[in-house]
Protein backbone atom coordinates (compact mmCIF):
# COMPACT_ATOMS: atom_id res chain seq x y z
CA UNK A 1 0.00 0.00 0.00
CA UNK A 2 3.25 2.22 -0.02
CA UNK A 3 2.72 2.95 -3.67
CA UNK A 4 2.02 6.53 -3.03
CA UNK A 5 4.86 7.21 -0.98
CA UNK A 6 7.36 5.76 -3.65
CA UNK A 7 5.85 7.07 -6.74
CA UNK A 8 6.22 10.36 -5.00
CA UNK A 9 9.86 9.36 -4.41
CA UNK A 10 10.17 8.82 -8.28
CA UNK A 11 8.48 12.13 -9.20
CA UNK A 12 11.29 13.97 -7.19
CA UNK A 13 14.14 11.73 -8.38
CA UNK A 14 12.65 12.00 -12.69
CA UNK A 15 12.65 16.06 -11.70
CA UNK A 16 16.41 17.10 -12.64
CA UNK A 17 17.07 18.89 -9.71
CA UNK A 18 17.40 16.87 -7.04
CA UNK A 19 19.94 14.49 -9.23
CA UNK A 20 21.79 17.43 -9.49
CA UNK A 21 22.08 18.49 -5.76
CA UNK A 22 23.03 14.93 -5.28
CA UNK A 23 25.96 14.76 -8.12
CA UNK A 24 27.30 18.99 -6.66
CA UNK A 25 27.38 17.47 -2.66
CA UNK A 26 29.41 14.39 -4.26
CA UNK A 27 31.88 16.60 -6.41
CA UNK A 28 32.17 18.63 -3.09
CA UNK A 29 33.36 16.29 -0.59
CA UNK A 30 35.10 14.86 -3.04
CA UNK A 31 37.09 18.06 -3.72
CA UNK A 32 37.38 18.25 0.18
CA UNK A 33 39.04 14.41 0.41
CA UNK A 34 41.33 14.96 -2.69
CA UNK A 35 42.29 18.80 -2.66
CA UNK A 36 42.34 19.52 1.30
CA UNK A 37 45.11 18.93 3.10
CA UNK A 38 45.53 19.28 6.75
CA UNK A 39 49.25 19.43 8.36
CA UNK A 40 49.51 19.38 12.47
CA UNK A 41 53.05 19.96 13.85
CA UNK A 42 56.36 21.69 14.10
CA UNK A 43 57.73 22.76 17.83
CA UNK A 44 54.02 24.62 18.87
CA UNK A 45 51.52 21.93 16.93
CA UNK A 46 50.32 24.87 14.44
CA UNK A 47 47.60 23.90 11.87
CA UNK A 48 48.40 24.66 8.45
CA UNK A 49 45.70 24.08 5.61
CA UNK A 50 46.51 23.54 2.21
CA UNK A 51 44.02 23.54 0.07
CA UNK A 52 44.97 22.52 -3.92
CA UNK A 53 48.11 22.94 -2.70
CA UNK A 54 47.93 25.94 -1.51
CA UNK A 55 48.14 27.39 1.93
CA UNK A 56 45.38 29.28 2.83
CA UNK A 57 45.96 30.22 6.73
CA UNK A 58 49.11 32.24 7.72
CA UNK A 59 51.64 31.23 9.93
CA UNK A 60 50.35 33.21 13.23
CA UNK A 61 47.85 33.24 15.72
CA UNK A 62 46.48 30.20 14.36
CA UNK A 63 42.98 28.87 16.12
CA UNK A 64 43.20 25.34 17.63
CA UNK A 65 42.18 22.40 14.84
CA UNK A 66 38.86 22.12 16.73
CA UNK A 67 38.19 25.25 16.19
CA UNK A 68 39.36 25.34 12.31
CA UNK A 69 36.93 22.43 12.16
CA UNK A 70 34.15 23.96 13.81
CA UNK A 71 34.56 27.15 11.08
CA UNK A 72 34.24 24.38 8.23
CA UNK A 73 31.70 22.55 9.28
CA UNK A 74 29.39 25.29 10.83
CA UNK A 75 30.08 27.28 7.14
CA UNK A 76 28.72 24.39 5.66
CA UNK A 77 25.95 23.61 7.33
CA UNK A 78 24.98 27.03 7.68
CA UNK A 79 24.90 26.86 3.40
CA UNK A 80 23.10 23.12 3.46
CA UNK A 81 20.46 24.81 5.55
CA UNK A 82 19.78 27.71 3.18
CA UNK A 83 20.26 25.69 0.07
CA UNK A 84 18.37 22.38 1.43
CA UNK A 85 15.39 25.16 2.38
CA UNK A 86 15.82 27.00 -1.04
CA UNK A 87 15.90 24.31 -3.35
CA UNK A 88 13.91 21.69 -1.15
CA UNK A 89 11.25 23.81 -1.20
CA UNK A 90 11.15 24.65 -5.15
CA UNK A 91 11.41 20.72 -5.80
CA UNK A 92 8.52 19.99 -3.51
CA UNK A 93 6.43 22.72 -3.94
CA UNK A 94 4.30 21.26 -6.92
CA UNK A 95 4.10 18.04 -5.13
CA UNK A 96 0.73 18.54 -3.54
CA UNK A 97 -0.81 21.06 -6.08
CA UNK A 98 -0.09 18.63 -8.90
CA UNK A 99 -1.58 15.28 -6.71
CA UNK A 100 -5.26 17.61 -5.80
CA UNK A 101 -5.77 18.76 -9.91
CA UNK A 102 -8.61 17.11 -11.12
CA UNK A 103 -8.21 13.59 -12.89
CA UNK A 104 -5.08 12.83 -10.96
CA UNK A 105 -6.65 12.97 -7.40
CA UNK A 106 -9.69 11.28 -8.54
CA UNK A 107 -7.92 8.42 -9.63
CA UNK A 108 -5.54 8.55 -6.18
CA UNK A 109 -9.04 8.56 -4.15
CA UNK A 110 -10.41 5.80 -5.86
CA UNK A 111 -7.89 3.59 -4.27
CA UNK A 112 -8.38 1.69 -1.26
CA UNK A 113 -6.79 4.12 0.72
CA UNK A 114 -8.07 6.76 3.26
CA UNK A 115 -7.32 10.23 2.95
CA UNK A 116 -4.89 9.97 5.77
CA UNK A 117 -2.97 7.79 4.15
CA UNK A 118 -2.69 9.54 0.85
CA UNK A 119 -1.54 12.19 2.79
CA UNK A 120 0.94 11.13 4.81
CA UNK A 121 2.81 9.28 2.24
CA UNK A 122 2.51 11.87 -0.23
CA UNK A 123 3.94 14.41 2.79
CA UNK A 124 6.94 12.02 4.06
CA UNK A 125 7.67 10.95 0.23
CA UNK A 126 8.89 14.26 0.06
CA UNK A 127 10.82 14.46 3.38
CA UNK A 128 12.41 11.43 3.28
CA UNK A 129 14.04 12.66 -0.65
CA UNK A 130 15.04 15.71 0.65
CA UNK A 131 16.55 13.78 4.33
CA UNK A 132 18.07 11.66 2.10
CA UNK A 133 20.05 14.69 0.38
CA UNK A 134 20.66 16.60 3.46
CA UNK A 135 21.94 13.52 5.34
CA UNK A 136 24.34 12.54 2.78
CA UNK A 137 26.01 15.69 2.56
CA UNK A 138 26.62 16.13 6.11
CA UNK A 139 27.33 12.53 6.83
CA UNK A 140 29.75 12.44 4.02
CA UNK A 141 31.34 15.37 4.53
CA UNK A 142 31.67 14.88 8.16
CA UNK A 143 33.69 11.40 7.67
CA UNK A 144 35.99 13.10 5.33
CA UNK A 145 36.78 16.30 7.73
CA UNK A 146 37.00 13.63 10.78
CA UNK A 147 39.44 11.76 8.80
CA UNK A 148 41.57 14.56 7.71
CA UNK A 149 41.58 16.51 11.36
CA UNK A 150 41.30 13.07 13.23
CA UNK A 151 38.82 14.86 15.58
CA UNK A 152 35.60 12.80 15.27
CA UNK A 153 32.60 16.04 15.76
CA UNK A 154 29.45 14.30 16.52
CA UNK A 155 27.67 17.46 16.99
CA UNK A 156 27.93 18.34 13.31
CA UNK A 157 26.24 14.90 12.60
CA UNK A 158 23.13 16.48 14.93
CA UNK A 159 22.86 19.23 13.07
CA UNK A 160 22.28 17.61 9.78
CA UNK A 161 18.87 16.63 12.15
CA UNK A 162 18.43 20.18 13.21
CA UNK A 163 18.13 21.30 9.44
CA UNK A 164 15.38 18.50 8.99
CA UNK A 165 13.42 19.45 11.74
CA UNK A 166 13.43 22.91 10.61
CA UNK A 167 12.51 22.06 7.21
CA UNK A 168 9.88 20.11 8.14
CA UNK A 169 8.20 23.14 9.85
CA UNK A 170 8.83 25.07 6.32
CA UNK A 171 6.91 22.09 4.23
CA UNK A 172 4.73 21.49 6.53
CA UNK A 173 3.78 25.56 6.12
CA UNK A 174 4.06 25.25 2.54
CA UNK A 175 2.01 21.98 1.89
CA UNK A 176 -0.40 24.06 3.70
CA UNK A 177 -0.39 27.29 1.43
CA UNK A 178 -0.79 25.17 -0.94
CA UNK A 179 -4.08 23.68 0.01
CA UNK A 180 -5.79 27.06 0.00
CA UNK A 181 -3.93 28.29 -2.81
CA UNK A 182 -4.08 25.08 -5.23
CA UNK A 183 -1.16 26.43 -6.88
CA UNK A 184 2.47 25.06 -6.44
CA UNK A 185 4.29 28.32 -7.59
CA UNK A 186 2.32 30.80 -5.58
CA UNK A 187 2.82 28.68 -2.13
CA UNK A 188 6.69 28.51 -3.13
CA UNK A 189 6.58 32.09 -3.57
CA UNK A 190 4.91 33.24 -0.20
CA UNK A 191 6.76 30.26 1.96
CA UNK A 192 9.92 32.19 0.18
CA UNK A 193 8.81 35.12 1.26
CA UNK A 194 8.06 34.16 4.86
CA UNK A 195 11.20 32.59 5.14
CA UNK A 196 13.73 34.40 3.72
CA UNK A 197 12.80 37.99 4.19
CA UNK A 198 9.24 38.34 6.59
CA UNK A 199 10.86 35.76 9.37
CA UNK A 200 14.70 37.23 9.38
CA UNK A 201 13.91 41.04 9.44
CA UNK A 202 11.11 40.64 12.04
CA UNK A 203 13.56 38.44 14.15
CA UNK A 204 16.33 40.71 13.80
CA UNK A 205 13.85 43.49 15.02
CA UNK A 206 12.99 41.84 17.99
CA UNK A 207 16.24 40.55 18.90
CA UNK A 208 18.09 44.29 19.01
CA UNK A 209 14.88 45.94 20.16
CA UNK A 210 15.42 48.55 18.32
CA UNK A 211 11.16 49.65 18.24
CA UNK A 212 10.22 52.19 21.60
CA UNK A 213 6.71 52.10 20.82
CA UNK A 214 5.15 49.15 22.67
CA UNK A 215 1.99 48.62 20.02
CA UNK A 216 4.32 48.11 18.13
CA UNK A 217 6.44 46.38 19.99
CA UNK A 218 4.24 43.58 20.85
CA UNK A 219 3.29 43.32 17.83
CA UNK A 220 6.63 42.23 16.06
CA UNK A 221 6.87 39.76 19.39
CA UNK A 222 3.92 38.48 18.75
CA UNK A 223 5.01 37.96 14.87
CA UNK A 224 8.21 36.67 15.55
CA UNK A 225 6.62 34.08 17.77
CA UNK A 226 4.41 32.43 15.29
CA UNK A 227 7.50 33.07 12.39
CA UNK A 228 9.65 30.34 11.86
CA UNK A 229 12.86 30.49 13.48
CA UNK A 230 15.10 31.01 11.00
CA UNK A 231 18.16 32.95 12.73
CA UNK A 232 17.44 31.11 16.19
CA UNK A 233 18.16 27.81 13.55
CA UNK A 234 21.21 29.49 12.54
CA UNK A 235 22.82 30.51 15.64
CA UNK A 236 21.66 27.00 17.37
CA UNK A 237 23.43 25.39 14.50
CA UNK A 238 26.32 27.50 14.89
CA UNK A 239 26.80 26.68 18.64
CA UNK A 240 26.12 23.50 18.33
CA UNK A 241 29.08 22.44 16.05
CA UNK A 242 31.43 24.80 17.90
CA UNK A 243 30.57 23.43 21.11
CA UNK A 244 29.24 26.30 22.78
CA UNK A 245 26.26 26.45 24.68
CA UNK A 246 22.68 25.96 23.29
CA UNK A 247 19.22 25.85 24.18
CA UNK A 248 16.90 22.92 21.87
CA UNK A 249 14.03 25.57 22.58
CA UNK A 250 13.53 27.17 19.34
CA UNK A 251 13.84 23.49 17.20
CA UNK A 252 11.05 22.33 19.53
CA UNK A 253 8.45 25.41 18.35
CA UNK A 254 9.65 24.91 15.04
CA UNK A 255 8.78 20.75 15.56
CA UNK A 256 5.36 21.47 17.23
CA UNK A 257 4.64 24.09 14.64
CA UNK A 258 5.67 21.80 11.88
CA UNK A 259 3.07 19.49 13.75
CA UNK A 260 0.55 21.68 13.70
CA UNK A 261 0.55 22.65 10.19
CA UNK A 262 0.29 19.02 8.88
CA UNK A 263 -2.71 18.65 10.73
CA UNK A 264 -4.45 21.26 9.70
CA UNK A 265 -3.46 20.68 6.09
CA UNK A 266 -4.81 16.99 6.78
CA UNK A 267 -7.90 18.46 8.11
CA UNK A 268 -8.25 20.81 5.24
CA UNK A 269 -7.49 17.71 2.39
CA UNK A 270 -10.26 15.49 4.45
CA UNK A 271 -13.04 18.06 3.85
CA UNK A 272 -12.08 18.39 0.45
CA UNK A 273 -14.45 17.77 -2.21
CA UNK A 274 -12.69 16.79 -5.76
CA UNK B 1 -26.35 -8.16 -2.33
CA UNK B 2 -26.27 -5.65 -5.43
CA UNK B 3 -23.21 -4.78 -6.55
CA UNK B 4 -23.84 -1.09 -6.50
CA UNK B 5 -26.50 0.32 -4.30
CA UNK B 6 -27.19 4.14 -4.23
CA UNK B 7 -29.76 5.43 -2.09
CA UNK B 8 -30.98 8.95 -2.85
CA UNK B 9 -27.52 10.11 -3.68
CA UNK B 10 -27.50 13.96 -3.67
CA UNK B 11 -24.96 16.31 -4.16
CA UNK B 12 -25.51 19.98 -3.86
CA UNK B 13 -22.04 22.10 -5.18
CA UNK B 14 -22.12 25.63 -2.70
CA UNK B 15 -19.82 27.15 -5.39
CA UNK B 16 -21.75 26.82 -8.62
CA UNK B 17 -24.88 26.74 -6.74
CA UNK B 18 -25.70 23.53 -9.06
CA UNK B 19 -28.02 20.37 -7.90
CA UNK B 20 -25.67 18.33 -9.58
CA UNK B 21 -27.42 15.07 -8.35
CA UNK B 22 -30.93 14.59 -6.91
CA UNK B 23 -32.15 12.03 -5.07
CA UNK B 24 -30.46 9.10 -7.17
CA UNK B 25 -31.52 5.39 -6.53
CA UNK B 26 -30.13 2.55 -7.99
CA UNK B 27 -28.95 -0.73 -7.77
CA UNK B 28 -26.48 -2.89 -10.08
CA UNK B 29 -26.96 -6.24 -9.83
CA UNK B 30 -23.72 -8.10 -10.13
CA UNK B 31 -22.28 -9.46 -13.25
CA UNK B 32 -24.34 -6.51 -15.45
CA UNK B 33 -23.71 -3.77 -17.60
CA UNK B 34 -25.22 -0.85 -16.73
CA UNK B 35 -25.00 2.60 -18.35
CA UNK B 36 -26.06 5.86 -17.15
CA UNK B 37 -26.90 8.14 -19.87
CA UNK B 38 -27.49 11.83 -20.11
CA UNK B 39 -26.31 14.91 -21.79
CA UNK B 40 -22.92 16.99 -20.91
CA UNK B 41 -23.66 18.48 -17.00
CA UNK B 42 -26.17 15.67 -15.84
CA UNK B 43 -24.32 14.85 -13.54
CA UNK B 44 -23.16 11.29 -14.29
CA UNK B 45 -19.60 11.96 -13.22
CA UNK B 46 -20.70 13.72 -10.16
CA UNK B 47 -22.71 10.38 -9.17
CA UNK B 48 -19.01 8.52 -9.57
CA UNK B 49 -17.44 10.65 -7.35
CA UNK B 50 -19.60 10.35 -4.82
CA UNK B 51 -19.36 6.58 -5.24
CA UNK B 52 -15.82 6.42 -5.07
CA UNK B 53 -15.61 8.52 -2.31
CA UNK B 54 -13.94 11.26 -4.28
CA UNK B 55 -16.54 14.07 -3.08
CA UNK B 56 -18.98 13.66 -0.01
CA UNK B 57 -22.66 13.73 -0.89
CA UNK B 58 -24.75 15.81 0.69
CA UNK B 59 -27.68 13.57 1.22
CA UNK B 60 -28.23 9.87 0.69
CA UNK B 61 -25.78 6.91 0.83
CA UNK B 62 -24.41 4.50 -0.90
CA UNK B 63 -22.40 1.02 -0.94
CA UNK B 64 -20.19 -0.80 -2.95
CA UNK B 65 -20.30 -4.89 -2.46
CA UNK B 66 -21.95 -4.13 1.15
CA UNK B 67 -19.65 -2.04 2.19
CA UNK B 68 -20.78 1.99 3.07
CA UNK B 69 -19.21 4.07 0.55
CA UNK B 70 -17.02 6.15 3.50
CA UNK B 71 -15.16 3.13 4.16
CA UNK B 72 -11.96 3.17 2.04
CA UNK B 73 -12.69 -1.06 1.87
CA UNK B 74 -15.28 -0.49 -0.32
CA UNK B 75 -12.89 0.33 -2.75
CA UNK B 76 -10.83 -2.45 -2.91
CA UNK B 77 -12.54 -4.26 -5.95
CA UNK B 78 -13.54 -1.44 -7.69
CA UNK B 79 -11.94 -0.60 -10.80
CA UNK B 80 -12.07 3.13 -11.68
CA UNK B 81 -11.27 5.30 -15.45
CA UNK B 82 -11.90 8.78 -14.75
CA UNK B 83 -12.80 10.80 -17.32
CA UNK B 84 -9.99 13.73 -17.59
CA UNK B 85 -7.21 11.86 -16.03
CA UNK B 86 -4.44 13.10 -15.93
CA UNK B 87 -1.48 10.61 -15.77
CA UNK B 88 2.10 11.54 -14.69
CA UNK B 89 3.96 12.17 -17.68
CA UNK B 90 7.27 11.76 -15.98
CA UNK B 91 6.10 7.89 -15.41
CA UNK B 92 6.30 5.07 -18.73
CA UNK B 93 3.10 2.47 -19.18
CA UNK B 94 4.83 -0.39 -17.22
CA UNK B 95 5.76 1.90 -13.89
CA UNK B 96 2.06 4.02 -14.34
CA UNK B 97 0.35 0.16 -14.20
CA UNK B 98 3.22 -0.82 -11.44
CA UNK B 99 2.82 2.46 -9.00
CA UNK B 100 -0.96 2.43 -9.31
CA UNK B 101 -1.43 -1.25 -9.38
CA UNK B 102 0.81 -0.95 -5.90
CA UNK B 103 -1.82 2.13 -4.55
CA UNK B 104 -4.25 -0.75 -4.61
CA UNK B 105 -2.38 -2.88 -2.36
CA UNK B 106 -1.09 -5.69 -5.54
CA UNK B 107 1.92 -7.72 -4.44
CA UNK B 108 4.64 -7.50 -6.69
CA UNK B 109 4.67 -10.95 -7.88
CA UNK B 110 0.85 -10.62 -8.91
CA UNK B 111 2.18 -7.11 -11.03
CA UNK B 112 4.62 -9.20 -12.54
CA UNK B 113 2.10 -11.56 -14.23
CA UNK B 114 -0.92 -8.64 -14.82
CA UNK B 115 0.66 -5.81 -16.43
CA UNK B 116 2.16 -7.76 -19.33
CA UNK B 117 -1.18 -9.63 -20.17
CA UNK B 118 -2.74 -6.31 -19.41
CA UNK B 119 -0.51 -4.51 -21.72
CA UNK B 120 -1.13 -7.07 -24.50
CA UNK B 121 -5.00 -6.26 -23.81
CA UNK B 122 -5.40 -2.67 -24.71
CA UNK B 123 -1.98 -3.20 -27.46
CA UNK B 124 -0.02 -1.11 -25.98
CA UNK B 125 2.64 -3.97 -25.05
CA UNK B 126 5.09 -2.37 -27.51
CA UNK B 127 4.94 1.07 -26.20
CA UNK B 128 5.32 0.56 -22.58
CA UNK B 129 8.63 1.59 -22.37
CA UNK B 130 7.49 4.94 -24.26
CA UNK B 131 6.99 7.89 -21.71
CA UNK B 132 3.17 8.97 -20.49
CA UNK B 133 3.84 12.01 -21.87
CA UNK B 134 4.78 10.96 -25.40
CA UNK B 135 1.29 9.37 -25.72
CA UNK B 136 -1.55 10.20 -27.63
CA UNK B 137 -5.17 10.86 -26.18
CA UNK B 138 -6.56 7.24 -27.30
CA UNK B 139 -3.21 5.63 -25.92
CA UNK B 140 -3.76 7.38 -22.82
CA UNK B 141 -7.19 6.26 -22.61
CA UNK B 142 -6.36 2.92 -23.85
CA UNK B 143 -3.99 2.68 -20.86
CA UNK B 144 -6.47 4.27 -18.36
CA UNK B 145 -8.93 1.06 -18.89
CA UNK B 146 -5.69 -1.35 -18.05
CA UNK B 147 -5.30 0.40 -15.39
CA UNK B 148 -9.01 0.00 -14.05
CA UNK B 149 -8.32 -3.63 -14.59
CA UNK B 150 -4.76 -3.62 -12.30
CA UNK B 151 -6.10 -4.92 -9.38
CA UNK B 152 -8.35 -7.67 -10.90
CA UNK B 153 -11.86 -5.81 -9.35
CA UNK B 154 -14.99 -7.50 -9.27
CA UNK B 155 -16.66 -4.13 -10.42
CA UNK B 156 -15.11 -1.82 -13.26
CA UNK B 157 -16.67 2.11 -12.99
CA UNK B 158 -15.68 3.33 -16.53
CA UNK B 159 -16.12 7.36 -17.72
CA UNK B 160 -17.08 7.74 -20.82
CA UNK B 161 -14.52 5.10 -21.86
CA UNK B 162 -15.15 6.06 -25.54
CA UNK B 163 -13.67 9.22 -25.30
CA UNK B 164 -10.95 10.12 -27.78
CA UNK B 165 -10.68 6.41 -29.26
CA UNK B 166 -11.06 5.87 -32.73
CA UNK B 167 -13.96 3.47 -33.95
CA UNK B 168 -11.78 0.16 -34.43
CA UNK B 169 -10.50 1.29 -30.71
CA UNK B 170 -14.13 1.76 -29.79
CA UNK B 171 -14.76 -1.94 -31.35
CA UNK B 172 -11.65 -3.25 -29.23
CA UNK B 173 -12.92 -1.67 -26.08
CA UNK B 174 -16.28 -2.53 -26.43
CA UNK B 175 -15.00 -6.46 -27.28
CA UNK B 176 -12.89 -6.50 -23.94
CA UNK B 177 -15.85 -5.23 -21.77
CA UNK B 178 -17.89 -8.23 -23.09
CA UNK B 179 -15.47 -10.63 -22.06
CA UNK B 180 -15.40 -8.79 -18.79
CA UNK B 181 -18.94 -9.30 -18.74
CA UNK B 182 -18.33 -12.90 -19.56
CA UNK B 183 -16.11 -13.48 -16.91
CA UNK B 184 -18.96 -11.99 -14.19
CA UNK B 185 -17.33 -8.86 -13.48
CA UNK B 186 -19.67 -5.34 -12.96
CA UNK B 187 -19.23 -2.59 -15.07
CA UNK B 188 -20.96 0.98 -14.60
CA UNK B 189 -20.71 2.84 -17.79
CA UNK B 190 -21.10 6.51 -18.01
CA UNK B 191 -21.92 8.12 -21.50
CA UNK B 192 -23.29 10.51 -23.36
CA UNK B 193 -22.85 8.42 -26.03
CA UNK B 194 -25.52 6.19 -26.44
CA UNK B 195 -24.88 4.38 -29.44
CA UNK B 196 -21.54 3.34 -27.38
CA UNK B 197 -23.25 1.35 -25.03
CA UNK B 198 -26.91 0.60 -26.74
CA UNK B 199 -25.47 -2.83 -27.90
CA UNK B 200 -23.77 -4.04 -24.73
CA UNK B 201 -25.84 -2.80 -21.83
CA UNK B 202 -28.19 -4.91 -19.67
CA UNK B 203 -29.36 -2.03 -18.16
CA UNK B 204 -30.00 1.61 -18.47
CA UNK B 205 -30.73 4.62 -16.44
CA UNK B 206 -31.21 7.81 -18.36
CA UNK B 207 -30.12 11.13 -15.73
CA UNK B 208 -30.85 14.58 -17.10
CA UNK B 209 -29.59 18.00 -14.93
CA UNK B 210 -29.36 15.65 -12.04
CA UNK B 211 -32.67 13.77 -12.08
CA UNK B 212 -33.16 10.25 -12.59
CA UNK B 213 -35.55 10.10 -15.65
CA UNK B 214 -36.41 5.95 -16.47
CA UNK B 215 -34.70 3.23 -15.64
CA UNK B 216 -34.90 -0.43 -16.61
CA UNK B 217 -33.39 -2.84 -18.95
CA UNK B 218 -32.34 -1.73 -22.62
CA UNK B 219 -34.48 -4.19 -24.29
CA UNK B 220 -37.76 -2.27 -22.32
CA UNK B 221 -36.59 0.78 -24.53
CA UNK B 222 -36.35 -0.95 -27.99
CA UNK B 223 -40.53 -0.86 -27.95
CA UNK B 224 -41.90 -1.70 -31.43
CA UNK B 225 -43.70 0.92 -33.19
CA UNK B 226 -46.51 -0.98 -34.51
CA UNK B 227 -44.82 -0.39 -37.61
CA UNK B 228 -43.20 -2.34 -40.50
CA UNK B 229 -41.18 -1.07 -43.15
CA UNK B 230 -41.92 -3.07 -46.76
CA UNK B 231 -39.44 -2.47 -49.84
CA UNK B 232 -40.62 -3.45 -53.18
CA UNK B 233 -39.35 -3.02 -56.44
CA UNK B 234 -39.38 0.75 -57.37
CA UNK B 235 -41.74 0.54 -60.42
CA UNK B 236 -44.33 -1.54 -58.66
CA UNK B 237 -45.11 1.22 -56.01
CA UNK B 238 -48.17 2.73 -57.54
CA UNK B 239 -49.43 -0.66 -57.23
CA UNK B 240 -48.51 -1.46 -53.28
CA UNK B 241 -49.90 2.16 -52.70
CA UNK B 242 -53.56 0.93 -54.23
CA UNK B 243 -53.20 -2.22 -52.04
CA UNK B 244 -52.93 -0.10 -48.70
CA UNK B 245 -55.73 1.90 -49.52
CA UNK B 246 -57.87 -1.15 -50.22
CA UNK B 247 -56.91 -2.13 -46.71
CA UNK B 248 -56.92 1.61 -45.40
CA UNK B 249 -53.64 1.17 -44.09
CA UNK B 250 -51.32 4.17 -42.94
CA UNK B 251 -48.60 4.39 -44.48
CA UNK B 252 -45.78 6.87 -45.61
CA UNK B 253 -43.78 6.36 -48.64
CA UNK B 254 -39.79 7.06 -47.94
CA UNK B 255 -36.68 6.47 -49.64
CA UNK B 256 -36.61 3.04 -47.81
CA UNK B 257 -39.63 1.85 -48.82
CA UNK B 258 -42.67 2.22 -47.33
CA UNK B 259 -43.45 2.80 -43.75
CA UNK B 260 -46.74 1.18 -42.94
CA UNK B 261 -48.75 1.04 -39.75
CA UNK B 262 -49.94 -2.83 -39.08
CA UNK B 263 -51.32 -3.85 -36.42
CA UNK B 264 -50.86 -7.56 -36.48
CA UNK B 265 -48.46 -10.39 -38.08
CA UNK B 266 -51.56 -11.67 -39.28
CA UNK B 267 -52.13 -8.32 -41.24
CA UNK B 268 -49.06 -8.26 -42.42
CA UNK B 269 -49.52 -11.53 -43.94
CA UNK B 270 -52.93 -10.68 -45.50
CA UNK B 271 -51.12 -8.09 -47.38
CA UNK B 272 -47.79 -9.78 -48.48
CA UNK B 273 -50.22 -12.50 -49.78
CA UNK B 274 -52.06 -9.62 -51.92
CA UNK B 275 -48.84 -8.06 -53.08
CA UNK B 276 -47.49 -11.50 -54.48
CA UNK B 277 -50.67 -12.26 -55.72
CA UNK B 278 -49.56 -9.18 -57.99
CA UNK B 279 -46.29 -11.08 -58.86
CA UNK B 280 -44.71 -8.09 -57.21
CA UNK B 281 -41.12 -8.79 -55.81
CA UNK B 282 -41.12 -7.89 -52.24
CA UNK B 283 -37.29 -7.06 -51.26
CA UNK B 284 -37.64 -6.72 -47.29
CA UNK B 285 -39.41 -6.30 -44.94
CA UNK B 286 -38.68 -5.19 -41.81
CA UNK B 287 -40.55 -4.27 -37.85
CA UNK B 288 -39.76 -0.85 -36.94
CA UNK B 289 -38.89 -0.46 -33.10
CA UNK B 290 -38.73 2.71 -31.39
CA UNK B 291 -34.56 2.96 -31.14
CA UNK B 292 -33.10 4.21 -27.98
CA UNK B 293 -31.57 6.99 -30.00
CA UNK B 294 -35.60 7.90 -30.48
CA UNK B 295 -36.66 7.42 -27.28
CA UNK B 296 -33.56 9.06 -25.43
CA UNK B 297 -33.57 12.34 -27.61
CA UNK B 298 -37.28 11.96 -27.08
CA UNK B 299 -36.96 11.87 -23.29
CA UNK B 300 -33.92 14.92 -22.79
CA UNK B 301 -36.28 17.66 -25.09
N1 LIG C 1 -16.50 20.61 -8.38
C1 LIG C 1 -17.61 21.21 -8.85
N2 LIG C 1 -18.00 22.42 -8.37
C2 LIG C 1 -19.10 23.02 -8.83
N3 LIG C 1 -19.92 22.49 -9.76
C3 LIG C 1 -19.61 21.29 -10.28
C4 LIG C 1 -18.44 20.58 -9.85
N4 LIG C 1 -18.39 19.42 -10.53
C5 LIG C 1 -19.46 19.40 -11.34
N5 LIG C 1 -20.20 20.51 -11.19
C6 LIG C 1 -21.46 20.81 -11.90
O1 LIG C 1 -22.34 19.74 -11.66
C7 LIG C 1 -23.09 19.45 -12.82
C8 LIG C 1 -22.94 17.99 -13.20
O2 LIG C 1 -21.62 17.78 -13.65
P1 LIG C 1 -21.09 16.34 -14.06
O3 LIG C 1 -21.42 15.38 -12.98
O4 LIG C 1 -19.66 16.48 -14.41
O5 LIG C 1 -21.94 16.01 -15.35
P2 LIG C 1 -21.72 14.90 -16.49
O6 LIG C 1 -20.65 13.96 -16.05
O7 LIG C 1 -23.04 14.23 -16.64
O8 LIG C 1 -21.33 15.62 -17.73
C9 LIG C 1 -22.62 20.41 -13.89
O9 LIG C 1 -23.54 21.49 -13.96
C10 LIG C 1 -21.28 20.87 -13.40
O10 LIG C 1 -21.01 22.16 -13.82
MG1 LIG D 1 -18.99 13.46 -17.03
Amino acid sequence: MNGLFRLTIKELLSKKIIITVFILATIFCLTLMFALNIRIGGIDSKVILNLFGNQVNGDTNMPSAEKILGYIQTGIAGTVFFISLFIALFATSGLFPDMLKKGNIDLILSKPLSRDNIFYQRFSGALAVVAATVLYLIAFSWIILSVKFGIWNFRYLFSGLIILVFFFNIFALMTLIALFVRSGVVSLLLTYFIVFILAPIIGTIAQFGVLNDSFYKNSVSILHFMLPKVNETLVLLSNIIMSQEFTLGSIWISLISGVIAVWISLVIFKRSDF
Amino acid sequence: MPAIESIGLSKYYPRGKVQALSDFSVNVEKGTIFSLLGPNGAGKTTLFRLLLGIAVPTKGEGRILGTHISDPKARQKVGYLSEDHRFPGYLNGEQFLYYYGKMSGISDHDLKRRIPDLLKKVKLDERKNLKLRKYSKGMLQRLGTAQALINDPEIIFLDEPTDGIDPIGRIEIREILLDLKNSGKTIFINSHLLSEVERISDDIAILKQGVLIRKGKTSDFLESTGRYQICVEKSKNGQVSEIFRKFSIENIQTAGGFSAAISCPEKLNEIIDEIRKERILIENIEQLKNSLEDYFIKVLK
